[in-house]
């Protein structure tokens, strides 16, 4: 194993990503040749609307599967593991912060953030006192018991933030994570994530089309690259 | 604990919509209760007629239909065939096949409640006889107008030792007579029919009709050689056919074994029972459809949820499983609530049947039967969530989420 293959936590290579009845002379959504991610590096994905940036992130968590290529994270082929194996893994490796907020409305903040623990396979015990530590960060303890409905937006936000969290996962994916928040608050949230990523030893990819938050990363991949 | 996680999850789904929910498990319920309560009643009612029929083996009175005079010389519910002669008796009683043969002459009621002329052996215990009837208060009649009345008919018209009361011609509300019957006895309850008469002596009656002629013609009992019916108990019960034979071959009287007649009048009443069962089903199976459409619009509504559930770990199966569970909730949620329902249906008509009737159906619990139906509901349930869980399994995660 060499140095830059023990230092990347995602790979991808010789990727192309068609959907499903687009033409096959098409030009494909996403091009990749080769692309790395090291382990514990914040880097940010910046490209207008349109560009490919959810359809990249999917492709990391094994939501979606490309057209073509090879994608390794934690030296894990996903593309290779059958569909089961590829949820287990993402609920024990990945988080994802969605573009919209997706909580549960039938549950409580508390039971939104413990979900991917239970599909990971943790005990109720300990599931719960994961979860109350990382509402806690994210200053969530007075709502534990408020269901979606009855959180504000940034409260909502930061709910998603602490279910993406509270597996400690190796990978954090954050798609637009602040786009209903005003600048400011858009900034802390920003702020926020960064620390707790780096607090867990984590590696977060953020997508965003906003120049000056993508300027807040010292690693930046334009989206025009992957075409 | 995986499979716990997903009750407690799929809870919480049906919970969020508990509209949908509470309607779905009610029109399951409903239909599971009319099966409980059919089989219940049915059930209950065959059971309580044939413990409380009668402890005499045989029936005898005049010719026509056997479940009418069975209901009216046991039951006290329906009117009389007609009379016969009082030959019939005193040949019976002094037959040395039988051990006891009780007279009994009816045609006149009080307040709904059948006046019942009879002998003093009538209160004589038989040996091994279930529900013996037995002195509360008072004592036996022993002069004309002297009259012993059932438990029930105590409690309903509050009569006690010493009140006076005036029969009526007939069984529902006919002319009253003049002379005045005074009650010197009360029966303890049987839970039976037997409660819900008034007894006299067999003179008593013959006295009430001695300047009615008019009222023969009604049916009842009016001159002093006829009755209604006779209760006969054998000494031996290989003797029994015999004696039956014998009776039916006069062309005077018919005689009939209460039990059999009670089979036959349960016999004729089972095609019905069929064919509400048959209703009842399908109204259960209308239910179940619309646990299946409920379920079908929660994962087309909800299939970003779907989704959510997939990109956070989820995997096809769990979530099919989690479907089915909601499904197998709908579905015993709606039994269970179904069979309470039906016992309490069961118990009110309890009430209602015994003041019809004097019948106690007290109600078992019928285990066995209630088991049946959860399993049966369990089963078709899960057959009934199939098609929306193979459409959450269906659900492309990616589509649903940004
Ligand atoms: N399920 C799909 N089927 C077909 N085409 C799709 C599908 N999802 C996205 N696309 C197309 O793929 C392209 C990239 O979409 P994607 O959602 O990845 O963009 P994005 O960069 O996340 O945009 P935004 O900033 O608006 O969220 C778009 O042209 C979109 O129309
Ligand atoms: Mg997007």
């Amino acid at each position: 194993m060499n140095a830059v293959e023990r230092g990347s936590l995602v790979r991808v290579e010789n990727l192309t990503m068609r959907y499903t009845g687009a033409p096959k002379d098409s030009a494909p959504i996403l091009r990749i040749n080769q692309w790395e991610v090291g382990r514990g590096e914040q880097v940010v994905l910046l490209g207008p609307s349109g560009s490919g940036k959810t359809t990249l992130l999917h492709l990391l968590s094994g939501i979606r599967a490309p057209t073509a290529g090879r994608i390794a994270v934690d030296d894990e082929d996903i593309s290779a593991l059958p569909e089961s194996r590829r949820d287990l893994w993402r609920s024990r490796t990945v988080g994802y912060v969605f573009q919209n907020y997706y909580l549960f409305s039938a549950l409580t903040t508390l039971e939104n953030t413990e979900m991917p623990l239970m599909f990971a396979g943790v005990a109720a015990a300990e599931r719960r006192a994961m979860a109350l530590q990382i509402l806690e960060r994210l200053d969530l303890s007075g709502k534990i018991s408020s269901h979606p409905r009855q959180l504000s937006a940034g409260e909502k936000q930061r709910a998603v933030i602490a279910r993406a969290l509270v597996n400690r996962p190796r990978l954090v994916l954050a798609d637009e994570p602040s786009a209903h928040l005003d600048a400011q608050r858009r900034r802390m949230l920003f702020e926020l994530l960064r620390d707790l990523v780096d607090q867990n030893g984590s590696t977060l990819i953020v997508a965003t089309h906003d120049p000056e938050l993508a300027n807040l990363f010292s690693k930046r991949a334009a989206m025009g690259q992957f075409r | 604990m995986s499979f716990i996680d997903d009750i407690r999850l799929a809870s919480k789904f049906l919970r969020d919509r508990i509209l949908s929910t509470a309607l779905t498990i009610l029109s399951v319920a409903s239909g599971v209760a009319l099966i409980v309560w059919l089989q219940g009643v049915t059930g209950g009612v065959r059971e309580a007629f044939v413990r409380h029929a009668t402890p005499y083996n045989l029936i005898v009175g005049a010719p026509g239909s056997p479940v009418q005079l069975v209901l009216s010389g046991v039951f006290f519910l329906d009117r009389p065939v007609g009379n016969i002669s009082r030959d019939v008796y005193e040949e019976l009683k002094n037959d040395p096949a039988v051990d006891r043969a009780v007279p009994i002459a009816m045609g006149d009621s009080f307040r709904g409640h059948a006046i019942v002329g009879t002998t003093k052996e009538f209160f004589d215990p038989l040996p091994g006889e279930k529900f013996p009837l037995r002195l509360r208060a008072g004592r036996l009649f022993n002069g004309n107008f002297e009259a012993v009345i059932g438990a029930r008919v105590a409690a309903e018209t509050r009569l006690e030792i010493g009140a006076q009361f005036r029969s009526s011609h007939g069984f529902s509300g006919g002319e009253q007579h003049a002379e005045p019957m005074t009650v010197v006895g009360i029966l303890e309850p049987t839970g039976g029919p037997r409660d819900g008469a008034v007894y006299c002596s067999l003179e008593s009656i013959h006295e009430f009709h001695r300047h009615a002629n008019e009222y023969a013609e009604s049916g009842g009992t009016a001159a002093p050689n006829q009755m209604t019916a006779v209760l006969v108990r054998p000494k031996d019960l290989t003797a029994l056919p015999l004696l039956q034979r014998q009776i039916q071959m006069s062309g005077r009287a018919q005689a009939v074994f209460p039990t059999s007649a009670l089979y036959q009048l349960f016999d004729t009443l089972e095609i019905w029972k069929r064919v509400v069962q048959v209703l009842c089903w399908t109204v259960v199976a209308v239910a179940l459809t619309s646990v299946c459409i409920t379920l079908y619009s929660f994962v087309e509504e909800r299939a970003a949820d779907i989704a959510l559930l997939r990109a956070l770990g989820a995997s096809r199966t769990r979530i099919t499983r989690l479907i089915l569970i909601q499904s197998l909730l709908l579905s015993l949620g709606g039994a269970l609530t179904g069979i309470a329902l039906g016992h309490g249906l069961m118990a009110v008509l309890g009430g209602v049947v015994q003041s019809f009737t004097g019948v106690d159906l007290s109600w078992s619990v019928m285990t066995g039967w209630e088991g049946m139906i959860l399993g049966a509901l369990g089963a078709t349930g899960l057959v009934f969530g199939a098609w929306p869980a193979w459409r959450a399994y269906r659900v492309a995660a990616a589509e649903y989420l940004a």
